[in-house]
């Protein structure tokens, strides 16, 4: 079993939906403005902007990115305290208590998915109630990003358990691809011929961002054709 | 004593605390966190209808333990099959909002300053409506006006019934308007214009409509727009947007043709010529259902064929006359050719012209005729609504069933307008205006005049959740409830080719402090000695929606939203007799609906059908001129007397050019992420707010790289952006996104009274515009103010 997704760019409209139901569902910090000032923005699922060709023929390509989960996660070799890794499913994940803040997996992660947390969260009275009671907040001090929202695949898990079968296509989808409106974001095991992502893994279109790097990204884009 | 505002709640905090504990100055009850941290963790889930624009998508808001804690979208709910925008998303953000104002609370001091008081609910509403009263009793009444946000709800209806029967016709509704709004009005009599099915056409062109990021519908149009993308590789479609900044719509259409701002209707008129020239017009559709085509004397085809030759429409529009020939040839060879005008072609001096030219672009090319393209928006089974319009001729306001406006147009169109038909005497001097849902010192460009004139009403009531730049102008600043606690029933979606009644229920009660409006208005109503929902004893406004609903009932048709299945499979099964739910009773019909969040009629509504049609009137020089002469919109500058006989080109002189190289034209811009400026309050949104330019938390301007590079200006750098009208100070994002003469600027920040999250943050693009409106709609022109810029060293 090997999750993965498959981002197909002639379906994107660029609406920008995946990123704003990641950061709900993985309560993702809000940084405000002075600290957005400081580049410390934080978006698991963020969105490149590639201008390509001048008017009358310039086009603009929008290329919503997550974390790669690589096959060959540079980030992973380079943790000092294993506090991120890849594990059997193929999901590169982090421990947060492990995390000693060194920043080493940031600075080798050639996507620069990674957000590092440099404040302790906190919430205005109130607003603390809109987080997720799925997921964890993150302490300050520790690296964090895309996971997959392996926290659906527990439930999933536990569902399909307690009904005695195996688990079902869509019954895992991360947040991103659960929002997409148009359905451009495709999940599921990459290794199960059954799946949507195994058969257009393989599509004529299919890309990988820097495949020459050897990384082996288990996000894979279907290319815009016009 | 004399508090501010901040003070005002800082003493509620202080005071509610030592009284025991349970704080008002936050919206969130104490006890609720203790709930979160022990409670058992019973998950529910409950279905409403987003209220964060009039777009009318389904939501289903996951509670635990009865607390709200994430909205996602319905997914049976007809126009978002379960998705929502980043808006939608958003709306906890507002409903925990911590400035939600918590009591009602009375202006200390002067206008414009920002003291407060508190006051009961109880004084608070006696004063209103002993105000109410005491209008009412004045020769001639009609001194109470309410200018209301129109969110596409029966709460605008209602709050425009609520005017009507204390005597007042100044019931003012707010909206942007619907694609083709302006077009279809004039060209074909409609209001609300008719609804078209995006999935037919083989050739779209949108003149400023930027369906994915204005608030008509976004969602249902991503979803389309998505579809399209990907089929279009099989079908050959082709999608050009028309602007001077590559929008969304741009960025996801097959071509983008960059045009000088407010000249539109020039390049459609332009394409007119070459179709006429080529033989390639629909002369069956003409001769039948049209007027003032080919007559003799001032007729279209003379108007086009002297004035609007390529090399002339090129001249002004800044497009290449191999351009205008190509387009024209592909939109008039095309078997479904679509061409939509909205967005920024609404919103310039020419607006009206614009449109009309380019509905008169969809008469002429047989896109009215092509099947099942166009749709005829069916009414409700309750009958026509009322809305409130206005008369260009008289300069009065009244109300009209919306299928019988004559020449009226609509009153939202005008309401921008407000200070200055005051000004000119077309309204008299209000006693009591009350304001509810909008903020017009920050979303209208006249603020100087908006502030004069609310400074001049003895009682200025607004109802707000979030206190908002237009506070300080206010006399009473009531708490609203947001969406999420109050019953109402969105309507309709214009330009959606089927009908749907969108339920909006209350997820959780009102938070302390706060009413709904529909509530307020009861009350107010009844205190006044009117009854808006007769026979209904005390019951409240929630009552009032399931009252109207049973009207839908009765009328057998429709159906509570169902899981998808295709329409075709549908047709057969009520053929064979088959309903889709079975309700024999009302009590059966409700439940149904609050379980599935609204009703809908599956069938679309049905193909544009011109028999029976008023005859559609093309723009000629004479019609033109009668109805600038007839119009009491106030103008910005001198009438247009001058330009009787050729009004159209008196209209052109209105397009703008730089004059100089470091000269632009401002040209401010929505996004999706805060579309009439309210985004602002939420942190979500804030954050998001530039995601495709990665400029979060901010305004900033977009300059052409070759000007950058002639004014040294880099990617980053601070500009001070200067108009007639005041200044900006901003980073520039040199970007290829945007024609060489305009500077764009995205509308949503620069708040100064908005929560936490907006206030002093970027600026607001809006208040530095020369206030210039389009005189044949009274829409304020976003495109006709020419700024400097100077480089700003760091």
């Amino acid at each position: 079993m090997k999750w993965g997704m498959v981002i197909d760019l002639q379906k994107c409209t660029g609406c920008g939906e995946c990123a704003a139901a990641c950061k709900l569902e993985n309560n993702v910090a809000i940084v405000a403005h002075k600290e957005s000032e400081m580049g410390r923005t934080m978006l698991w699922m963020d969105m490149l902007t590639i201008y390509e060709g001048e008017y009358p023929r310039l086009r603009v390509r929008q290329i919503p990115r997550p974390c790669m989960h690589c096959d060959h996660p540079p980030c992973t070799k380079v943790c000092p305290v294993r506090a991120t890794y890849i594990n059997e499913e193929g999901i590169v994940a982090q421990i947060y208590p492990q995390c000693i803040g060194c920043r080493y997996c940031m600075a080798a992660c050639p996507y620069t998915v990674k957000s590092f947390n440099w404040y302790k969260p906190s919430f205005p009275p109130g607003m603390a109630r809109t987080t997720n009671p799925d997921v964890s907040v993150r302490p300050v001090g520790v690296v964090e990003k895309c996971t997959f929202c392996i926290h659906r695949l527990q439930i999933a898990r536990e569902q399909a358990k307690s009904e005695a079968r195996d688990l079902r296509e869509n019954d895992y989808q991360p947040a991103c691809g659960a929002s997409c409106p148009t359905g451009a974001i495709v999940f599921g095991d990459l290794e199960n011929a059954n799946h949507q992502v195994n058969r257009l893994a393989h599509n004529p279109r299919a890309t990988k961002l820097l495949e020459d790097l050897g990384t082996e990204p288990k996000v894979i884009y279907l290319k815009e054709v016009d | 004593m004399k508090l501010s505002r901040r003070e005002f709640l800082q003493w509620l905090g202080v005071t509610g605390a030592l009284a025991g504990g349970v704080s008002q100055i936050w919206a969130v009850p104490d006890e609720w966190g203790e709930k979160l941290r022990s409670g058992p963790r019973l998950e529910t889930w409950k279905m409403s209808t987003c209220g964060q624009c009039p777009a009318g998508c389904g939501i289903r808001v996951r509670l635990i333990d009865d607390i709200p804690v994430r909205i996602l979208g319905n997914p049976i709910a007809p126009v978002n099959n379960g998705f929502t925008c980043p808006m939608g998303e958003a709306g906890l953000e507002l409903l925990y909002h911590p400035d939600r104002i918590a009591q009602p609370m009375r202006r200390k001091g002067k206008k414009g300053e920002n003291g407060w008081e508190p006051v009961s609910w109880e004084d608070a509403l006696k004063q209103i409506s002993q105000a109410l009263r005491e209008q009412g009793k004045a020769k001639p009444p009609g001194r109470f006006g309410f200018l209301m946000g129109d969110r596409n709800t029966l709460l605008t209806e209602f709050a425009g019934e609520f005017a009507a029967r204390l005597g007042s016709s100044h019931f003012f509704p707010w909206r942007a308007p619907a694609v083709n709004e302006l077009g279809l009005r004039q060209g074909a009599g409609e209001f609300p214009p008719f609804a078209f099915d995006l999935k037919r056409t083989d050739y779209l062109i949108t003149f400023g409509a930027n369906l994915l990021e204005e608030p008509i519908s976004p969602v249902y149009f991503n979803r389309i727009y998505g579809v399209l993308k990907e089929e279009r590789t099989r079908t050959g479609l082709k999608m050009v947007h028309v602007d001077a900044r590559m929008s969304q719509a741009g960025r996801n259409a097959t071509e983008w043709v960059q045009i000088r701002p407010g000249s539109m209707g020039v390049l459609a008129l332009g394409l007119a010529y070459v179709i006429l020239r080529d033989k390639r017009y629909d002369q069956d559709f003409i001769a039948r259902y049209t007027q003032d085509f080919r007559q003799g004397g001032e007729d279209f085809w003379t108007l086009v064929n002297r004035d609007y030759s390529p090399e002339r429409v090129s001249d002004i529009t800044g497009v290449p006359a191999q351009t205008i020939l190509r387009l024209a040839r592909e939109f008039g060879s095309a078997k479904a050719p679509l061409a939509l005008s909205g967005g920024t072609s609404a919103s310039s001096e020419t607006g009206l012209f614009s449109q009309w030219a380019v509905a008169s672009l969809n008469a002429l090319s047989g896109s009215f005729s092509a099947k099942g393209l166009w749709r005829d928006p069916a009414l409700l089974p309750w009958g026509p609504s009322l809305v409130s319009v206005f008369s260009p001729r008289t300069g009065a306001f009244s109300r009209k069933p919306q299928n019988t406006l004559g020449s009226d147009l609509p009153a939202s169109w005008v309401a921008e307008q407000l200070p200055d038909l005051a000004a000119a005497g077309k309204i008299p001097d209000l006693e009591i205006l009350l304001i509810a849902q909008v903020n017009p010192v920050f979303q209208a460009s006249n603020q100087k005049a908006w502030k004069a004139w609310l400074s001049r009403i003895p009682l200025v009531v607004q109802f707000a959740t979030l206190v908002d730049d237009t506070s300080p102008h206010a006399d009473l600043v009531l708490p609203l409830t947001t969406y999420l606690e109050q019953w109402d029933l969105t309507l309709p979606i214009p330009n959606l080719p089927f009908s749907l009644l969108g339920l909006q229920q209350p997820i959780i009660p009102p938070l302390p402090g706060a009413r709904p409006l529909g509530d307020i208005l009861l009350h107010l109503g009844r205190e006044a000695g009117i009854d808006l929902f007769p026979g209904s004893g005390e019951k409240p406004y929630g009552e009032y929606v399931q009252e109207r609903m049973k009207k839908i009932f009765a009328s057998g048709k429709g159906t509570p939203y169902f899981e998808a299945i295709s329409l075709e499979f549908l047709e057969d099964l009520r053929k064979r007799g088959w309903q889709v739910y079975s309700y024999p009773a009302f009590a059966d019909f409700w439940r149904l609906l609050r379980e599935k969040g609204g009703w809908w009629d599956p069938g679309e509504y049905p193909a544009l059908d011109w028999k029976g049609k008023k005859k559609f009137l093309f723009p000629t020089a004479p019609r033109l001129a009668a109805l600038l002469k007839e119009t009491s919109i106030p103008r910005s500058e001198g009438g247009g007397e001058k330009g009787a006989k050729t009004p159209h080109l008196w209209l052109e002189e209105k397009i703008r050019r730089p004059n100089g190289h470091d000269s632009f034209i401002l040209v401010p811009f929505t996004t999706l992420m805060n579309m009439t400026g309210d985004g602002a309050s939420q942190p979500l949104l804030q954050e998001m707010f530039g995601l495709h330019s990665r400029q979060y938390w901010k305004t900033w301007a977009e300059m052409h790289p070759e000007r950058a590079a002639r004014l040294k200006l880099k990617d980053g750098d601070l500009i001070r952006v200067v108009s007639g009208n005041g200044a900006m100070t901003l980073p520039v994002r040199v970007v290829p996104t945007v024609s060489a003469e305009i500077l764009s600027v995205p509308f949503g920040q620069g708040h100064t009274e908005s929560g936490r999250d907006a206030n002093h943050i970027g600026a607001n693009p809006i208040a530095v515009l020369d206030h210039r409106m389009d005189p044949l709609s009274g829409r304020n022109s976003w495109q006709s103010t020419l700024v400097r810029v100077e480089q700003i060293k760091r």
